[in-house]
C-alpha cells in the first residue's frame, strides 16, 4: 500500500517537472519526486513489529529477531539534506532567472537552439 | 597510500577560501591545492602499478560494513588524468575569471572533489553523494556569469540532474533492498547477474549516468548548455565531468556485472557517434560545434568498451579528454583578446583538432587506428566502416571551426603549452600501450577486485 503511495508521488513529480511550463512548478515537481523516492527507502527498511535497532543486555534476543534496519534512515536523511540544497540552489536560479527575464514560463526563457 | 587524502584536503580548501581578501592569494591557494592532491594521486597510483589493488577503509571500519575508497589500475588512471586536468583548467581560469573570485573557485573545487569521489569510492551509496556535490557545483559553474546563457543553460541541466540523481537514488534504494549490501565488491558477490529483475535496476542506474553524460536520446540539452558557459567551465563539464561519468558507466557493466559485449550499448554508441557528428556539421557557433563533436567521441568511446575492447577505449578515452580541454581552453582565449586568438592557441587548437581527426603521428590516430583494428578482428566490419567513415565528417567540422578563428596579438599561457606536450607525449604508443594493457587485466580481474576489497 505504501508503495504505491511512493510510486503515485514520482509520478506526480515527474509530471510535474515535464509538462509544467512554470519554472517554480518544476521545481516543486522535482521536490515532490525528490520526497517520493525518500519515502520508498524509508518503507524499505520498515518492519511491522520492529524495535529501535539498539542492542542492550535485556533485549538481545528482541533485537536479533526483530530489529529494523537502520541503514535506509542513514540514506535518507543524507538523501533530505541533498533534496533541500538542490531546491535551495533551483528557487535562488529561479529568482535570477525572474530579476533577467522578467519572466517564469519555461518556452519564454528558452533561446539556446540550432 | 596517500590518494584518499587528496578528498579532505579539496574539501577544506574549497570551503577556506572565502576566508581570503587577497584575489591571488585564493587562486594560489587553490591551484597549490589541486597540485597537492594530484600528486597524491599520483604517487598512490606509481604504488598501485607496482604492487596491485589498495584499499582504504574509511574511519577504520572494514569492508562490507564502512566505506572504502578502492585505488586499482582503472581508477587510479581515471583520477590521475581528471586531477592534471582540473589543474590546468583552475590555472587558466586565474587568467580568464576576473571577477567573485572566491565564489568561482570554490565551487570548481567542490566539483573536482565531487568527480575525485566518484572515482575512488567503493561504495555505491557514497558515489551517489559525491555525484550530487559534483552536480550542485556545476549547476552553479554553468549560470556563473549571471547572464541570460547561462541562467537558462544553468536552468535546463539543473533539470536534467537532478531527474537523473533521483533515478539513481530509486535505482540504487531497489538494488539495497534486492541484494541488502551498498558496498561494489560485496554487491558483486552476492549477485547472480542473469537475474531479470536485478538487470532491471542497472539498467536505470546506467540510464541515469546516460542522461548526465548526453548519450543519443539524451544529448539535446548538452550543446545549450556548453554553450551557455564559460569556456573553462566547457572544458571541466567535458573533460571532467565526462569522464568521470563514462567512468561509472565502464565500472558497473565492466566489473559489477561482468558484461564485456553488449549489443544494444554498442548500436546506442553508433547512433551517438553518427547523430553527434552530423549535428556538428550543422551548427554556425563554434562551441555548439565542439559540443556536438564530444557527443560524436562519445560514441567512439562506448563502442570501443561496449564490443570488449578495453585498453583501445581506455586509450581514446584518456585521448579524448585531454584534447577537449586543449580545444577548450584555446577557444577560451578569444574571450581574453576580444574574439582574437594568439598563434600558439591557434597551433593548439589544430593540434588536438588534427588529433581528434586521426592524422597519422598525433594520439587519437593511434587510439582510433586499434579501435577499428579491434572491430576488424571481432568480424564487426559494419562498425568499423562507420568508425572510419565518421572520421571525415569529424575532419570537416574542425576545419570549419578552424577557418571561423581570427589571429590576434601574442600571449603564452603555460596551460596550453602543458597540455601540448602531454598530447605530443602520447603520441608515444609503446609506454601508453602498457600502461593501458595493465588498466585491461584489471577491468577483467572481477575475482580479484571483490577478494582484494573483502580481504578481512
Amino acid at each position: 500500500m505504501m508503495h504505491i503511495f511512493a510510486i503515485s508521488l514520482i509520478i506526480i513529480g515527474l509530471y510535474g517537472v515535464i509538462f509544467k511550463d512554470n519554472i517554480i512548478k518544476k521545481v516543486i515537481g522535482l521536490s515532490i519526486l525528490a520526497n517520493g523516492t525518500n519515502i520508498l527507502l524509508i518503507i524499505i527498511g520498515y518492519r511491522s513489529g520492529g524495535i529501535p535497532p539498539i542492542a542492550t543486555l535485556s533485549n538481545l534476543a528482541d533485537f536479533l529477531t526483530s530489529a529494523v534496519d537502520p541503514l535506509p534512515q542513514a540514506l535518507v536523511l543524507t538523501s533530505i539534506v541533498i533534496d533541500v540544497s538542490v531546491t535551495a540552489f533551483a528557487l535562488v536560479l529561479c529568482y535570477r532567472i525572474y530579476k533577467n527575464f522578467k519572466t517564469l514560463d519555461i518556452k519564454k526563457i528558452s533561446n539556446l537552439k540550432g | 597510500m596517500l590518494a584518499p587524502y587528496a578528498v579532505p584536503l579539496l574539501i577544506c580548501t574549497a570551503f577556506a577560501l572565502p576566508v581570503f581578501k587577497n584575489e591571488k592569494l585564493i587562486k594560489a591557494i587553490a591551484i597549490l591545492a589541486i597540485f597537492l592532491s594530484l600528486s597524491f594521486v599520483l604517487s598512490s597510483s606509481i604504488e598501485v602499478f607496482n604492487s596491485g589493488t589498495k584499499v582504504f577503509a574509511v574511519s577504520g571500519f572494514k569492508a562490507p560494513f564502512g566505506i572504502v575508497m578502492v585505488l586499482d589500475k582503472f581508477s587510479s588512471t581515471v583520477a590521475s588524468l581528471i586531477l592534471f586536468l582540473s589543474l590546468m583548467i583552475a590555472a587558466f581560469s586565474s587568467k580568464l575569471v576576473k571577477e567573485r573570485v572566491k565564489e568561482f573557485y570554490t565551487l570548481l573545487l567542490l566539483g573536482i572533489v565531487g568527480s575525485l569521489g566518484i572515482v575512488i569510492t567503493g561504495d555505491i551509496f557514497n558515489m551517489f553523494v559525491f555525484t550530487e556535490i559534483m552536480n550542485i557545483a556545476t549547476y552553479a559553474l554553468i549560470g556563473f556569469t549571471a547572464k541570460k546563457e547561462g541562467l537558462e543553460a544553468s536552468f535546463k541541466y539543473l533539470i536534467i540532474g537532478s531527474v537523473s540523481a533521483v533515478l539513481m537514488l530509486l535505482a540504487i534504494s531497489l538494488l539495497y533492498s534486492h541484494v541488502g549490501t551498498l558496498n561494489m565488491a560485496d554487491i558483486i558477490s552476492r549477485i547472480d547477474t542473469n537475474d531479470i529483475y536485478l538487470k532491471t535496476i542497472f539498467i536505470m542506474l546506467i540510464l541515469s549516468f546516460c542522461v548526465k553524460i548526453a548519450v543519443f536520446p539524451f544529448y539535446v540539452w548538452k550543446p545549450d548548455v556548453i554553450s551557455g558557459s564559460l569556456e573553462p567551465v566547457a572544458a571541466f563539464f567535458i573533460g571532467v565531468m565526462t569522464t568521470t561519468t563514462v567512468y561509472v558507466i565502464i565500472r558497473i557493466f565492466y566489473t559489477i556485472l561482468g558484461i564485456y559485449y553488449s549489443t544494444w550499448f554498442s548500436i546506442i554508441a553508433i547512433v551517438t557517434m553518427i547523430v553527434g557528428s552530423f549535428l556538428a556539421l550543422l551548427q554556425k557557433d563554434i562551441k555548439r560545434i565542439l559540443a556536438y563533436g564530444s557527443i560524436s567521441q562519445l560514441g567512439y568511446i562506448f563502442l570501443a568498451f561496449s564490443t570488449g575492447l578495453a585498453f583501445q577505449g581506455m586509450y581514446h578515452l584518456v585521448n579524448n579528454a585531454i584534447i577537449e580541454v586543449l580545444l577548450f581552453l584555446s577557444i577560451g582565449t578569444m574571450l581574453m583578446h576580444k574574439k582574437m586568438m594568439e598563434k600558439i592557441s591557434m597551433y593548439a587548437f589544430l593540434l588536438g583538432a588534427l588529433s581528434l581527426i586521426g592524422i597519422p603521428p598525433l594520439s587519437a590516430f593511434f587510439s582510433k587506428f586499434f579501435i577499428i583494428t579491434g572491430l576488424l578482428e571481432k568480424n564487426l566490419f559494419i562498425y568499423a566502416i562507420i568508425s572510419g567513415l565518421i572520421s571525415i565528417v569529424t575532419l570537416l567540422y574542425y576545419m570549419k571551426i578552424y577557418f571561423m578563428l581570427k589571429q590576434g596579438e601574442k600571449k603564452i599561457y603555460w596551460p596550453i603549452i602543458i597540455l601540448i606536450i602531454a598530447v605530443l607525449l602520447l603520441s608515444f604508443v609503446p609506454v601508453w600501450l602498457q600502461i593501458f594493457k595493465g588498466v585491461e587485466v584489471d577491468l577483467l580481474a572481477r575475482n580479484e577486485y571483490v577478494s582484494e576489497v573483502l580481504r578481512p
